[in-house]
């Protein structure tokens, strides 16, 4: 990702990628969405999933689950409360299941699918009017099923008893207007997203998450495990990033048990993190 | 000779990370290099062009490429990512794009005072879990034609009287000859924490937000309105919130033209979030791949080696700064968020290690993705295609179903990570090979005897 200052500065109008790929004169990497992570959300940039919670029109979905929390068209309050099962014959879930006690496979529950990939062949066709599924039950509760289907089972399970609702699929990106060559521009649509959504569902602050989260599927952005060496027996040797005062200590991974004082405590990061958090350059404390 | 009418403007980037930091010198720019000597060594973070802005008279005074980058200023305090916006520009009968300057307008009789800006951002972290209007912080500049720093009040009705939180600033960029094109420059917050009044202990830096407003106490009462992960607030002991807030925000950045009568406008979102503390890695699954898919649908035109060689760079870089033995579950330690206890405390699986605890050394794992991308850089074709966890394969917490890449990492759905179907369908691609969106291999319970 380097940018150079003299090249032709021209895109093309419907090369969209090139346009979010744009480093302005200036910027550095870390400003464009190819440094931002899409997986679980805690506590970066924004939680990416809010996006979707208008893309059928009339009604707001849950982020990061396939519960109808609210409508905007009054003729779908009859939604408000149900679970979205199929749109179409695309699921919006999927079964869960793995062993319980070894060597068993049982069903243990469901899982909604993201959203990004749950809607991406129904996004190439916005506008379309779509045949949407919804539990019978209003109440939110999870879905349960005692065994585990297979795919087709479970559509017909599910669509057997869903309530039937026509929706029609909005387009992620902004209607272009006036003398334009393209039908949409490369930007989020308002209708989809107001200002503060796209970061609503983070932690609050998100200097808590840093700590409390103890989770560390982002670490392209928020490290875990820093100063990393081979030991004497050949297997890594490395500190957490939490640790306080990593130059005097020994390169042994101290794992977060929320007591030990040689981590950095919450109320330190909320005070202090700009000072105590160190970047990484190489895996190494860089400055 | 009569000059081409200007057609449309756009605003670009249309979406922008600004990154907090309390340092008054913005970040200097730079490059992030793959390094031709090792390849799936760690990405150089080279110096790179810098504009200098001169704060009060709102142009640009310089331009340079540092020695050496740094961070933190010498008080210790983060440099925030302040990024520029350009407004682009097509005229008529001109196919591309170019930046819109001043020449452009001058030639045109008009000036840089006519275009205006807007700037709407907000933060509604709290009002998300109360549903309380009187919870959202707002910040609303609404026409901005001149060259100074507007600063970005948050102002909330539960706020304690006067009481804001600072979101940054905004600078519209005075354009001169030797700087001529049209940018405006967000400068996100300093990264502090505000609390209700008389919170204890003192850590944060400011009281703002009512003692008795909802949020200050607020419980996370589970169920389906819930944030996914729940509970994702200061609570201390109790669990109920103490009414923290930060000052990052979102929200849309409005620029307009008037142009013979008619009105051309653009927008774009910026956001502000915390600093990326290894800026020569890389996500594997980005913000980019969910709107590359949104524009261009799950099948891919095309796959290349390349692009399969950037997707696996991307793995290690996360790989390699992650202890991957805690989040294997080699042994319960800490308090053990990985998705082995995940696995455990959502749905009640067995627990045990995703893969041979004796196989999940960091060194190790990052040795099996060296060879993988060896075989890559030989132009061997991505033999591992068939390894990848499918989007509808999430639920699969079989051992072999816990084993599929990406391994040991958390998806937005919260379980196990997925690649879009995108950047799954561009690795096939690569791969020669006819599908691998046949349907998830879940088995039927076999009928009760």
């Amino acid at each position: 990702m380097s940018q150079d200052p003299i090249e032709p500065r021209i895109i093309e109008p419907l090369n969209f990628t090139a346009q979010f790929s744009h480093r302005a004169l200036g910027n550095p990497p870390s400003t464009l969405p190819e440094s931002a992570i899409s997986n679980s959300f805690p506590g970066l940039e924004c939680d990416f999933r809010n996006v979707w919670r208008r893309i059928f029109e009339g009604i707001i979905l849950h982020e990061a689950d396939n519960y109808v929390v609210d409508v905007e068209d009054p003729q779908f309050e009859h939604l408000k409360g149900r679970r979205l099962f199929f749109i179409g014959d695309a699921p919006t879930v999927v079964q869960v299941h793995g062993p319980n006690i070894p060597g068993a496979d049982v069903a243990l529950g469901f899982s909604t699918l993201e959203w990004s990939n749950a809607l991406a062949d129904k996004l190439v066709t916005p506008g379309q009017e779509m045949m949407c599924y919804f539990s019978k039950d209003t109440s939110g509760a999870p879905l349960v099923l005692d065994a585990v289907l297979s795919p087709d089972d479970l559509l017909k399970k599910l669509r057997s008893e869903a309530v039937q609702q026509t929706l029609r699929i909005r387009k992620l990106f902004a209607k272009a207007t006036g003398d334009v060559v393209s039908r949409y521009l490369p930007v989020i649509d308002r209708q989809l997203l107001q200002p503060g959504e796209l970061t609503q569902s983070l932690c609050s602050p998100w200097q808590n998450d840093y700590r409390e989260c103890a989770c560390y599927y982002w670490a392209a952005s928020r490290p875990d495990f820093v100063n990393v060496e081979p030991g004497p027996d050949g297997l890594s040797r490395g500190q957490n990033w939490m640790m306080k005062d990593r130059e005097n200590q020994p390169k042994n991974y101290l794992p977060d048990d929320r007591t030990d004082s040689r981590l950095y405590t919450y109320e330190e990061l909320f005070l202090n993190w700009q000072k105590l958090l160190r970047f990484q350059i190489g895996g190494k404390d860089y400055e | 000779m009569s000059l081409p009418n200007l057609l449309e403007i756009r605003l670009l980037p249309p979406m922008a990370i600004g990154r907090l930091g309390a340092s008054d010198d913005p970040m200097d720019n730079y490059d992030v290099i793959v390094p031709d000597a090792r390849r799936l060594g760690w990405r150089e973070v080279k110096p790179a062009l810098t504009l200098h802005v001169d704060v009060a008279s709102g142009g640009i005074s310089g331009k340079s490429i540092p020695n050496k980058l740094s961070f933190k200023d010498a008080k210790g305090f983060i440099r925030p990512l302040s990024p520029f916006l350009e407004v682009w520009v097509r005229f008529q009968e001109q196919p591309e794009l170019v930046p819109l300057t001043l020449h452009h307008l001058t030639e045109r009789g008009l000036k840089p005072s006519d275009i205006r800006w807007s700037v709407h951002v907000a933060n509604h972290k709290a009002f998300r879990r109360t549903a309380n209007a009187a919870d959202k912080i707002e910040c609303r500049i609404p026409e901005i034609t001149d060259h100074q720093r507007h600063p970005l009040p948050g102002q909330c009705e539960n706020f304690i009287k006067g009481a804001t939180i600072p979101f940054g600033f905004v600078q519209y960029i005075q354009p001169t000859d030797a700087f001529p094109e049209i940018r405006f420059r967000f400068t996100p917050a300093s990264g502090y924490v505000y609390a209700p009044e008389g919170s204890e202990p003192k850590s944060f830096h400011a009281e703002v937000y009512r003692k008795d407003g909802p949020w200050a106490g607020w419980p996370d009462p589970g169920g389906p309105l819930s944030t996914m992960p729940g509970g994702i607030y200061y609570g201390g002991d109790t669990g109920k919130s103490r009414g923290f807030l930060d000052d990052a925000c979102d929200g849309i950045i409005d620029v307009e033209l008037a142009v013979n009568g008619t009105k051309l406008s653009s927008y774009a979102r910026v956001m502000a979030g915390p600093p990326a503390f290894a800026p020569d890695s890389f996500p594997i699954r980005r913000i980019f791949d969910e709107l590359e898919m949104a524009m261009n649908g799950p099948q891919s035109d095309g796959g290349t080696n390349q692009d399969v060689q950037d997707i696996v760079r991307r793995a290690f870089e996360s790989i390699r700064l992650m202890n991957t033995t805690v989040m294997n579950g080699n042994q319960v330690i800490g308090h053990g968020s990985n998705m082995t206890s995940q696995d455990s405390n959502d749905v009640n699986r067995y627990f045990a290690p995703i893969m041979a605890p004796s196989t999940v050394d960091n060194l190790a794992v990052q040795a099996i993705h060296e060879y993988v991308f060896a075989a890559l850089e030989s132009e061997v074709p991505p033999w591992f295609a068939q390894t990848f966890r499918r989007f509808n394969e999430i639920g699969d917490l079989t051992d072999t179903g816990r084993r599929r890449m990406p391994a040991m990492m958390r998806g937005a759905d919260g379980r196990y990570l997925a690649l879009t179907r995108r950047q799954l369908d561009i690795i096939r691609m690569a791969s020669g090979l006819i599908s691998l969106e046949q349907p998830a291999p879940t088995r039927a319970t076999p009928p009760l005897p």
